[in-house]
């Protein structure tokens, strides 16, 4: 899934080390998550959202497509 | 880090001395060599635990120390590496059973054949793959049922 994060994370100057540990995740996970190969679960999505006090929406980027539309 | 650590390091040296007692008192045999093995692997395992706990309760060492747990819970507790922990311990099952089947078939043959006395390999085999492809679906369906 598409997202936000580390767009937000270095206008925080944050390494991926530092952000990792703040959210208490490893660094190779937020690395994951930012290059959009590993999704969050919704807990984390919300541990994300709360760090940088935004929504999840304005973080991760949603996608629709054809067969979501016929579920 | 804790005493129970301490513990473990000398109790596992103690059972690798007493394998060595075995060795050294029991006459010649192969069952004595297995012992010689054990007693080595043991005592050494012993020692560099013992050797973990000396250098990671002294005080200077403390906040490397704390840092370092924290990583360890950090990374056993991340869920990615939990997802991942299970997928390759679902790989590693279907791999097992594969490799399981295999022997099984091969062993079969060769008793079949005459080639080797496998009679008992085989039974014993046969029930290990299949206990462990009824565990595989009774851990699925009681996880089914809880989630």
């Amino acid at each position: 899934m598409k997202n936000r994060v580390e767009e937000l994370r270095k206008s925080r100057g944050l390494r991926q080390e530092e952000f990792a540990r703040a959210i208490r995740v490893s660094r190779q996970t937020v690395s994951s998550i930012e290059t959009g190969r590993y999704s969050p679960s919704l807990e984390l999505a919300f541990v994300i959202s709360d760090f940088f006090g935004l929504n999840i929406e304005d973080i991760f980027i949603w996608e629709r497509s054809d067969s979501d539309e016929k579920k | 880090m804790k005493k129970s650590n301490l513990w473990w390091s000398l109790g596992t040296m103690a059972l690798g001395l007493l394998c060595f007692l075995g060795g050294w008192l029991l006459p010649a045999s192969r069952p004595v060599g297995v012992l010689w093995g054990m007693g080595f692997g043991l005592l050494l395992n012993g020692l560099v635990q013992l050797f973990q706990y000396w250098k990671w309760t002294r005080p200077e060492n403390a906040a490397a120390y704390a840092e370092r747990r924290e990583l360890e819970q950090i990374e056993f507790h991340d869920e990615r590496n939990i997802r991942l922990r299970d997928r390759s311990g679902r790989y590693a099952y279907l791999f097992g059973l594969a490799v399981g089947v295999l022997a099984l078939l091969v062993l079969s043959g060769l008793e079949v054949f005459g080639l080797a006395q496998t009679r008992w390999a085989v039974v014993f085999l046969g029930f290990y793959v299949l206990l462990q492809w009824l565990a595989g679906l009774w851990f699925y369906r009681r996880l089914k049922k809880q989630f």
